[in-house]
C-alpha cells in the first residue's frame, strides 16, 4: 500500500523510494538522527540538562520553539548536574528548522496499538508514533540517544505540554527498573500518598487541592516509582490540569493557566512551578496508595480497600497509556501495591478537606 | 457448556487448562486475583475461591484436581464445587484468560496446596472490567499528510489523551 497523494500538497524534500526495503531500525534510527543534527544546526541548539530520578537528562532542542513549549512541565528537575547524561534526547520539529523529514520506511498497515511499528522489535532500537501524534519518538538503548520529533508546533496539544516526552521518559525509566506510573503524588518530604486511578477519577483535583496545605506537588497525573525504602515516587512533571469549574474552587491558580485559547475540553492547564515553586516535591516515601472515588459528599473520607482493588486501579490505567513490556509493568505494580496500605479516598466537595484527611491518614501511619 | 463437554473435561479426556500467557497476565494478592489481558485491555478480578483456582491452575493442575484442592481447603458438598468449578473453568476459557490441551501422559501436576481449612466454599465469581480498552484499540492507521507522514484525521493532533 502506497501512502496517497494528495492534491495541492508541497512535495516532500525527499522523494519516496519507489520500492521499500525491509526496516532496519538501527539504520533508519541513523538516518533520522542526521536530520535531527541538520535541525540543530539550522535552528541553534538549546539545552536542558534535568535530574529525573536521581539521573541526569539532557535535551539538546533546535531553536527556542519547542523549547518553549515543552520545558516547563520539567523545570522544577533543573539543577546542577554531574558528568555525562544518563540519556540524551534530541528535539526538534520540521516546520521552525526548516528541516524536512523524510517519508517512513514503513507502510501504514505496519502501525500497531500504541503507536509501535512492526519491524521494530529490536531490543535496541524503540519507535513510538502515538495515535494522533503528527511525529514520533525514537530510542537507542544502546547509545542512550532519543529522537524526539513533531512535523510542526501545533501539533503538541495542552496534554503533551503537561506531561512531555513521556513515551521516551518510559522507555527510560524501564532500563533501570523504574516504572512509570499513571497516578497523582503529595506528600512531605519524608513520606506521602500516591492518589491513582483511571481518567476522571478525581487525581489532579485531590493533589491541586492539597496546595497550601503543608502538603507538596510532586505530580497531577504521572510519576515514576521505585522500589527504595520500600516504595519510592520520583516527580516528573510540575503541570496540573484542572476542570474549569475547580478553577473557580482554587482561584490562586487562575493568574497561571497556560492554555486560554484552548479550554474547549474544559480544562486548564497550570505549571505549579510558576505558581508556588516552593510547593513542588521531586518525590518522596509513598506510605499509602489511595484510590479516588467522587461521591458528591462535602467532607472527605478515606476507607480502607483490598490491594487487589488498589491493584486493578494503578496497573491498567498505566500500562495501557504507553508502549512498553506489560508484563513486567504489571508485576511491577504488584510488588508496589504490596509494598504499602491502600485505601479508598472519598474527596469532598468542600476541597479543604482533602488535604486535612491526607494529613491525618499520614499521622496514622507514621 | 453442555453436560457432554462437562463430563469431558472431568471425566473422559484428559484435559488440563493453562493460563493464556503471554498475552494474559494476573497476580494473586491478599487473596484476591486480578488478571490482565494485555491484548484487549479486559482485566479481571478474582474471589477469594477464584483466586485458589488460578493458583491451582498455575501449578498445571488438571480440571479434576482443582476440584479435590478446593474441596479440601474449603467445606461444602462435593456437588456443590464441582459445578462452580467447571463454570468458572469454562467462563475463564470464553474469556481467554486460559485454554484448554491435552494433559497427555504428563497428569502429575505440581502438588496443590493440601491444607484443610474450616472456610466455607462459595462460587467463585470472575468480574470483567473493560473500561480500558479505548486506550488499547485506538486505530493508529490514519490519514497522511502532505509529507507522507501519517496523520490523524480529526483535528485533534494530541497524545494519548490522558487527565485525571
Amino acid at each position: 500500500m502506497k501512502f496517497p497523494d494528495r492534491p495541492g500538497a508541497e512535495p516532500a524534500l525527499a522523494a519516496p523510494p519507489s520500492s521499500r526495503s525491509p526496516l532496519d531500525p538501527l539504520t533508519y534510527f541513523d538516518q533520522v538522527l542526521a536530520v535531527a543534527h541538520r535541525a540543530l544546526d539550522a535552528a541553534g541548539r538549546v539545552e536542558h540538562t534535568y535530574r529525573v530520578a536521581e539521573r541526569d537528562l539532557r535535551f539538546s532542542f533546535a531553536g527556542e520553539t519547542l523549547e518553549t513549549l515543552l520545558t516547563p512541565a520539567l523545570a522544577h528537575l533543573a539543577g546542577p548536574h554531574d558528568g555525562s547524561p544518563d540519556l540524551s534526547v534530541i528535539v526538534w520539529d520540521s516546520q521552525s528548522t526548516g528541516v524536512k523529514m523524510p517519508p517512513p520506511p514503513w507502510e501504514p498497515e505496519d502501525h500497531l496499538p500504541r503507536g509501535q511499528i512492526r519491524g521494530f522489535e529490536s531490543t535496541r532500537v524503540a519507535i513510538a508514533n502515538l495515535p494522533g501524534m503528527d511525529g514520533f519518538n525514537l530510542l537507542d538503548r544502546e547509545r542512550r540517544l532519543a529522537l524526539y520529533w513533531r512535523s510542526r508546533p501545533n501539533v503538541i496539544s495542552y496534554h503533551e505540554r503537561s506531561f512531555p516526552f513521556r513515551v521516551i521518559l518510559n522507555w527510560w525509566a524501564a532500563s533501570h527498573d523504574i516504572q512509570f506510573a499513571h497516578a497523582a503524588a503529595v506528600g512531605y518530604e519524608d513520606g506521602g500518598v500516591l492518589i491513582t486511578g483511571k481518567s476522571g477519577a478525581g487525581k489532579s483535583t485531590s493533589a491541586l487541592a492539597c496546595l497550601g496545605s503543608g502538603l507538596r506537588y510532586a505530580s497531577d497525573d504521572h510519576v515514576l516509582l521505585e522500589r527504595r525504602l520500600g516504595l519510592y515516587v520520583h516527580s516528573l512533571y510540575n503541570s496540573g490540569k484542572l476542570h474549569l469549574e475547580r478553577l473557580a474552587d482554587l482561584p490562586r491558580f487562575e493568574p497561571y493557566v497556560r492554555n486560554p485559547d484552548d479550554l474547549d475540553e474544559g480544562k486548564a492547564l497550570i505549571f505549579v512551578q510558576q505558581a508556588s515553586p516552593d510547593e513542588v516535591s521531586r518525590g518522596f516515601p509513598v506510605r499509602a496508595i489511595l484510590i479516588p472515588k467522587i461521591t458528591g459528599r462535602a467532607q472527605t473520607r478515606i476507607m480502607p480497600i483490598s490491594r487487589a482493588a488498589a491493584l486493578a486501579a494503578l496497573a491498567p490505567s498505566s500500562m495501557f497509556l504507553l508502549p512498553g513490556d506489560d508484563r513486567r509493568a504489571f508485576q511491577n505494580f504488584a510488588r508496589y501495591v504490596r509494598q504499602v496500605p491502600c485505601f479508598s479516598l472519598l474527596p469532598g466537595t468542600d476541597l479543604a478537606t482533602i488535604p486535612e484527611a491526607i494529613k491525618t491518614l499520614l499521622a496514622k501511619l507514621k | 457448556m453442555d453436560r457432554d463437554l462437562k463430563e469431558s473435561r472431568f471425566e473422559v479426556s484428559v484435559q488440563r487448562p493453562r493460563i493464556n500467557a503471554p498475552q494474559v497476565v494476573g497476580e494473586v494478592v491478599d487473596g484476591e486475583a486480578v488478571i490482565v489481558n494485555l491484548i484487549n485491555g479486559n482485566y479481571y478480578s478474582l474471589d477469594a475461591v477464584g483466586s485458589f483456582v488460578w493458583l491451582c491452575i498455575e501449578k498445571r493442575a488438571l480440571p479434576s484436581e482443582i476440584v479435590e484442592a478446593v474441596a479440601r481447603h474449603y467445606t461444602g458438598s462435593h456437588s456443590d464445587i464441582e459445578p462452580a468449578i467447571s463454570a468458572l473453568l469454562e467462563q475463564m476459557e470464553r474469556e481467554g484468560l486460559v485454554l484448554f490441551e491435552d494433559a497427555g501422559d504428563n497428569l502429575g501436576a505440581a502438588p496443590l496446596d493440601g491444607s484443610d481449612a474450616a472456610e466455607p466454599f462459595s462460587p467463585p465469581v470472575l468480574r470483567r472490567y473493560d473500561d480500558m480498552q479505548d486506550l488499547l484499540l485506538l486505530d493508529p492507521i490514519h490519514d497522511v499528510d502532505e509529507m507522507g507522514w501519517p496523520n490523524v484525521k480529526t483535528d485533534d493532533a494530541d497524545d494519548t489523551d490522558s487527565d485525571s
